[in-house]
């Protein structure tokens, strides 16, 4: 089959992985066939042999067979390397077939019809193993939701030729010469194992790569068991699969119990058995290619998970219906072999690939596990339950009776819906867990008690600098109220820096009763700074003016700087004129050494207060004065402050952008007023913005959404604005942001078309498709941006982190969070958009977003970038169409370069030059 | 790759120059285009001394054209052709250079100061991202070694 062709559409399949999905295909293929010939005759030898009521005992002694098969599976797994493993494994389960061909020639005794029947159990659960082990180590999550219906599938076509062949060919060759049919088909699996282990030999050739983490030695089961309790997601999936598979068997059951008292002789029992199982595998294989996969896209993993319990509900009800309307025992019979064909099919084809869909995020080690104990643990025991149960119903009603076998399965269907909730609340978490596993929250602290506080006083003494100074801010920051015990012990410590953070926290915290124990700091000959911050502390709690005097006329001009700057922080209005006026005369000052020590103070105070002759500084002439001005700015800053500060850009461009983000809220009505006239040039206009973000707000929200609505071309600026702001979108305006998130779809899919239409094999191509890709790196980031403004920004910006690691599985996790949290019509798009798939496959995929699209030369795409549409593109990637234009004679219309001719940015003036030269 | 034969080169053609080297390889052209304007090509004669053992380093080399020697003393460590790049480190901290070097032959070398390189990162982080970025790849790709030699 080429790549292309149409089945690749029908079977979801991307071309790249067809070839891996074609040899999967067949591999469970020919292993399913050979468990089908092996079904199908030991199956009718048992039934010919005994009642229907013997089953159960086969159930309860494949349930150990299983277990010891799962226990040697998982010993052996992790000790022989991949290939080698499933090779010997596939050599393993032929030879058993081969055996139990001899078993049945030399034993006549009960024992070997019950083992041998038994024994299929283990060949499906082997087969089931080894087959979904390879596949989950091939393919990621995203590729699991596509693939897994279309590969599983391989053993569906193989039960309909190993059903119809044995329904037509068992009169004539006898039930053994089945068993010798599958052996071969057994073997007929191997070359595509080698052909698998071959192309992926990285895989295959690793020890399972998680050999350090998971030992099957004398810990395995232990380990197992632990995880099977401590890991949410993997015991609440082993519970459905528990459930899934015992109403499997109870209907499997009662069905086969009916049909053995239609049918009597081998030969009738076996043919009617491979037909129905013919009739069965063809609606399963329907139902797994073409709509598995879909489904589960379309659904979502874990709406897929509701689908059969919710049909068997709807069988079971139509039986008990049609009981209470006819007492035909057929009817009965017939419908309960509808059931059984639904809950066969739909187990087969939706159940188990959306199950193992689940465990995709998971690890790669986890994920085996989870495996492991599903089909190791959880099947057997689902097997044993439902022997042991059967058997006492049987013990008890003395008859197979279909309708108390209806309300058993709909007791089962109840618990199994609730264990499918009860999954799919901790499916997005595991998602999440699996891309952010390095974080944990932080602990909480009760810092309040007398016990505390005496170890904390012991720290203190016998404490580092840098232990002491980090517990006074874990102090600060968890303690409430402050203990002034603890505080005083911080003023007393030897190191200078953890004194003067006490006393900072003193002051800010106004703790007034450790006024005492500051002014006697004072006497104490500490040292200057220590002194200083003392001072600003005294005057900053200080309930009376004149107290303060000293301080104020202090010669010292330090000591003087630090009164002014502890009284503009008094809450009294006296205290704090006192030092306005002292403050005017500093600011007014012909001496620039005192107009400094003025600057100085405003800006230790800027956050608090700002003083109305602080703008006559910021525009000085002088450009240090200016600088410390600017840089004096704040969250207290008057108005006029901020109206001169803006006109200083273009002067000190750096200083008078952090001012602004200083200045916080305050500046915002600023900003706006600049970005409403033209008085500036589009790199700052961009800054402002920037700027804008950095503040953050509701001012600044309402702001940057306005701009967002009237300037299209700055949209880049203003969504990492509001990103960085932390925006959420509310309801009125989420129509707006989703509409632009569609909007930055259909530009990106424009995008992929011109990258289409570029050769490959040139370099001025090549250069331009990885200036068009580092475009749609761009729109990923913006509609990254929308998402977390309307959606939970925490989970995008795991996806964020999920793509930025570029790695196979996190892409996956993250795009799977992104189906999760994004509305379908976005998120679906925005997949298959940044999806590892070829080109040509998200054109086509995508075309009908963007209808209007024809690019078959570069020389298009070039006038079409240049002509800035459909989006305002960076700066390389103009720069770079009028290079590649004008160096290798693409032919552009030359106007189009004539506006970068007094473009801001270097670059793009520089080529534009050349261009037009 | 055909770069323009004229003496200056275009601030497109820096960028895919830095794009060709190594330790640019994986960094965005749009970053690129920012760290260009900022290489300034400087002609040197033979056995021109670039700089010695023990200077403070305050910039990084990319070579145009010719060859540039690496040397203790006497004793040759490395000799440096086209394209490649020497004193990387120096753009982000100014430890000592921990060997000289000097043009074998006539050279044309671009140079990046430091200064310059920190105002454009304090603008545009994005820079010193992808600068931190092929740093990190490199301390890892040295653990990598370090781990596989101790086995």
């Amino acid at each position: 089959m080429k790549p292309n062709h149409i089945w690749l559409k029908i079977f979801n399949v991307h071309t790249h992985e067809w070839d891996v999905v074609k040899k999967l295909f067949w591999l469970q293929f020919f292993q399913g066939a050979g468990i089908s010939f092996f079904f199908t005759a030991e199956f009718t030898r048992f039934l010919h042999k005994y009642p229907a009521e013997k089953l159960p005992w086969v159930m309860v002694i494949s349930s150990f067979l299983l277990w010891g098969a799962g226990f040697v599976y998982a010993k052996f797994e992790h000790k022989i390397p991949f290939k080698k493993f499933n090779l010997g494994l596939t050599l393993m389960m032929a030879s058993s077939i081969l055996l139990v061909i001899l078993g049945d020639n030399y034993f006549t005794q009960d024992w070997i019809y019950y083992i041998s029947l038994s024994w299929f159990y283990v060949l499906y659960l082997l087969n089931n193993l080894e087959f979904w082990g390879i596949a989950a180590q091939l393919f990621d999550m995203r590729q699991s939701k596509r693939l897994f219906g279309v590969i599983s599938a391989g053993d569906i076509p193989a039960k309909f030729i190993g059903y119809t062949l044995a329904y037509s060919v068992v009169k004539y060759t006898g039930l053994n010469n089945l068993l010798l049919i599958g052996f071969f088909c057994m073997l007929c699996s191997i070359p595509f194992l080698l052909s698998i282990a071959r192309k992926e030999e990285k895989i295959f050739n690793h020890d399972h790569g998680h050999k350090k983490v998971y030992h099957a030695e004398k810990k395995s089961i232990r380990i197992l068991v632990n995880n099977f309790f401590n890991n949410k997601i993997i015991f609440r999936i082993a519970l459905i699969s528990f459930l899934a598979s015992a109403c499997i068997l109870i209907v499997t059951y009662g069905f086969y119990a009916k049909v053995k008292e239609a049918y009597h002789d081998d030969e009738s029992l076996a043919s009617f058995i491979a037909l129905y199982n013919t009739g069965l595998a063809v609606a399963a294989l329907i139902t797994k290619t073409v709509f598995t996969g879909r489904l589960t896209s379309n659904l979502g993993v874990r709406q897929s998970l509701f689908i059969t319990p919710i049909a068997m509900v709807l069988l079971v009800f139509t039986v008990i219906f049609s009981v209470s309307q006819t007492s035909n025992e057929m009817t009965i019979f017939y419908f309960f072999g509808g059931i059984y064909i639904a809950i066969d099919v739909l187990r087969a084809a939706i159940n188990a690939p959306v199950l193992l869909t689940v465990m995709q995020p998971l690890p790669t080690h986890e994920r085996l596990r989870a495996h492991n104990i599903v089909k190791g643990i959880m099947d057997p025991f689902a097997t044993l339950f439902c022997g042991i149960f059967l058997l006492v119903l049987f013990h008890i009603q003395k008859e197979v009776n279909l309708i108390t076998l209806c309300y058993v399965l709909l007791v089962l269907a109840a618990f199994w819906i609730i264990g499918i909730i009860r999954v799919n609340n901790v499916y997005v978490n595991m998602l999440v867990k699996t891309i952010s596993s390095r974080f944990f929250s932080q602990e909480e602290f009760i810092l309040n008690d007398a016990e505390t506080i005496q170890k904390i006083k012991e720290k203190i003494g016998m404490g580092t600098y840098p232990e002491v100074l980090s517990i006074l801010q874990m102090i600060s920051t968890k303690q409430n109220p402050l203990s002034s015990e603890l505080l005083t012990s911080f003023l007393h410590h030897p190191s200078e820096e953890v004194r003067l953070e006490a006393i900072k926290l003193i002051g800010s915290k106004q703790v007034n009763s450790l006024k005492e124990e500051l002014n006697s700091m004072l006497l104490e000959g500490s040292p200057v700074s220590v002194k200083k911050e003392a001072i600003k502390t005294i005057c900053r709690l200080a309930e009376s003016t004149p107290v303060l005097h000293a301080y104020l006329h202090n010669p010292d001009p330090g000591l003087k700087q630090a009164a002014i700057i502890g009284m503009l922080s008094n809450h009294r209005a006296a205290t704090k004129l006192t030092a306005e006026i002292e403050l005017q005369q500093l600011l007014r000052s012909p001496i620039a050494a005192e107009r400094e020590i003025a600057l100085t103070i405003l800006e230790e105070v800027k956050d608090e207060y700002d003083h109305p002759d602080h703008e006559l500084l910021i525009e000085s002439d002088d450009p240090v004065i200016r600088h410390k001005a600017i840089i004096a700015i704040g969250k207290g800053a008057l108005d006029q402050s901020l109206e001169v500060l803006l006109k200083q850009i273009g002067k000190d461009d750096k200083a008078v952008f952090k001012a602004l983000q200083q200045a916080g809220q305050k500046a915002i009505p600023h900003i706006r007023k600049a970005l409403s006239g033209n008085k500036f040039s589009d790199t700052k206009r961009q800054q402002l913005i920037s700027s804008c973000g950095k503040i953050g707000g509701t001012n600044a929200h309402e702001l940057l959404v306005h701009l967002l609505k009237t300037t299209p071309a700055a949209s880049s600026e203003i969504i990492k604005a509001l990103y960085r702001s932390k925006y959420v979108a509310g309801n009125e305006i989420r129509p707006f942001f989703e509409e632009l998130a569609r909007a930055y779809l259909k530009y990106a899919v424009e995008l992929l078309h011109m990258q289409k239409a570029l050769p490959t094999d040139d370099f001025p191509s090549q250069l331009i498709y990885n200036a068009v890709n580092l475009e749609l790196q761009e729109i990923r980031e913006l509609l990254l941006g929308l998402f977390s403004f309307l959606y939970d920004r925490e989970q995008i910006r795991k996806v964020r982190r999920g793509l930025d690691a570029n790695q196979k599985e996190s892409i996956a996790n993250a795009m799977e969070i992104i189906e999760l949290t994004v509305r379908k019509d976005i998120g679906r798009y925005f997949n298959i958009l940044y999806e590892n798939i070829p080109i040509d496959r998200k054109c086509d995929d995508l075309k009908f977003l963007n209808t209007d699209i024809h690019y078959q030369q570069t020389s298009q795409v070039l006038g079409r970038i240049l002509s800035e549409q459909p989006i305002f593109y960076q700066d390389w990637t103009k720069a770079c169409s009028m290079y590649i234009s004008k160096k290798y004679g693409l032919t552009v219309d030359i106007r189009l370069f004539d506006k970068y001719l007094e473009a801001d940015n270097q670059i793009l003036q520089e080529t534009a030059r050349y261009a037009c030269a | 790759m055909n770069i323009s034969s004229s003496d200056r080169l275009l601030l497109v053609e820096k960028v895919l120059i830095l794009k060709s080297l190594t330790i640019f390889r994986d960094t965005p052209e749009n970053i690129l285009a920012d760290l260009a304007p900022l290489m300034q090509e400087e002609e040197y004669e033979k056995n021109t001394l670039l700089f010695k053992e023990g200077d403070t380093g305050d910039c990084m080399f990319i070579i145009r054209s010719g060859e540039v020697r690496i040397h203790k003393g006497n004793t040759i460590l490395a000799v440096l052709r086209d394209k490649e790049v020497f004193g990387e480190l120096s753009l982000l901290d100014a430890e000592t250079r921990s060997a000289s070097a000097t043009c074998q032959t006539d050279c044309i070398l671009f140079r990046i100061d430091q200064e310059p390189f920190y105002e454009l990162i304090e603008s545009r982080p994005e820079v010193a991202r992808g600068f931190i970025k092929i740093l990190c790849q490199r301390l890892r790709a040295q653990n990598e070694r370090a781990v596989s030699s101790n086995r």
